[in-house]
């Protein structure tokens, strides 16, 4: 178990040498060691990829320890910032190969230019008697939805949705990143709140009518 | 960490894959649960970048089994609303309990 410091770190990685290079030697040790155990819940350790995964993740990781050690600002051990680097990484390059064969065109097919319209699906079998109750309160957040939300906001509801995509593919896709798509979502949340307060419906009603029981 | 495992458990039903075309609109669920987020919706909150960049701090803190969402609220509300991050902190906390715990076993035995 290594016993550096967060100085230890930082003055071995700051300099070319054999420091740096022990240094870095450790820490891919370190992600070698640890990495996969958390990435079980998302690819099995014994399928082909896992290994190929592990490699790529250590290598892109250490290059962007050695990119970006200068914003370390020691607010946690250097290891953690180290392992939070690997893991986004790694499940970054996760999803983004799970959906990387499904292209913008074939999701937007059948949208108008003014982005896709918000259809919620009642499942009839699944609550045949709060049906009519229900289907109430649904049509009306449906059609809340569809005033509110610029046509981009929709887009990315059904994206999210319906299609499932994570927030990152979302974001690649629409030739964005993930930072601009949590506020325009955090943007589209809040039109949401209040134009459902101001209609009088209660977030608590809408999970009530929503839930499947 | 029950609360984590109740947001990873009603985060974990994903709604139907591409390969479930031709849709038939979002699931109720879906919406419910985006309906849900919006009572927790605040003015300030931070985004992505912003997170990630204390994302260690917090997993530290929750890994030392402190109040973490007392401390760094606005990085808890953020994961809230956020699959991606809550997925990344839940990766990131298996991997240093498992680095301190050794680190805890090597300093015994040592």
């Amino acid at each position: 178990m290594d016993k550096r410091t967060n100085a230890d770190w930082l003055a071995a990685i700051s300099h070319a040498g054999d420091d740096r290079e022990n240094a870095l030697a450790d820490l891919d040790d370190l992600l070698r060691k640890y990495l996969p155990g958390a990435l079980n819940r998302w690819l099995a350790s014994n399928d082909p990829r896992f290994n190929a995964l592990v490699d790529e993740t250590v290598q892109e990781t250490l290059l962007r320890v050695l990119q970006h050690y200068p914003a370390f600002e020691g607010r946690s051990q250097f290891t953690t910032w180290v392992f939070k680097i690997a893991v986004r990484v790694a499940l970054t390059d996760l999803r983004r190969r799970r959906w990387k064969n499904i292209s913008l065109d074939e999701i937007e097919a059948g949208w108008d230019e003014e982005g896709p319209e918000i259809h919620v699906a009642i499942d009839p079998v699944a609550q045949p008697e709060r049906l009519a109750e229900q289907n109430d309160v649904v049509r009306r957040v449906e059609a809340i939805m569809n005033d509110v939300l610029t046509p981009r906001q929709r887009e990315v509801l059904v994206m999210v949705g319906v299609h499932g995509l994570p927030g990152d593919q979302v974001a690649a896709m629409l030739k964005t990143n993930r930072n601009a798509l949590y506020k325009m979502m955090h943007d589209a949340r809040s039109r949401l709140k209040q134009r459902l307060e101001a209609e009088g419906l209660t977030t608590d009603e809408i999970i009530s009518a929503f839930s499947q029981q | 960490m029950k609360w984590l495992d109740k947001i990873i458990a009603l985060f974990s039903k994903r709604p139907p894959a591409m390969g479930d075309l031709p849709q038939k609109g979002m699931p109720l669920q879906v919406v419910a649960s985006f309906a849900g987020s919006l009572a927790g919706t605040q003015p300030g909150e931070i985004a992505c970048d912003e997170v990630d960049s204390l994302m260690d701090g917090f997993a530290e803190i929750m890994a030392r089994g402190e109040d973490a969402s007392r401390i760094m609220p606005l990085v808890r509300l953020h994961i809230d609303h956020c699959p991606e991050c809550r997925e990344e902190l839940e990766a990131l906390l298996a991997v240093i309990e498992a680095y301190q715990q050794d680190d805890h076993h090597a300093a015994k035995v040592g």
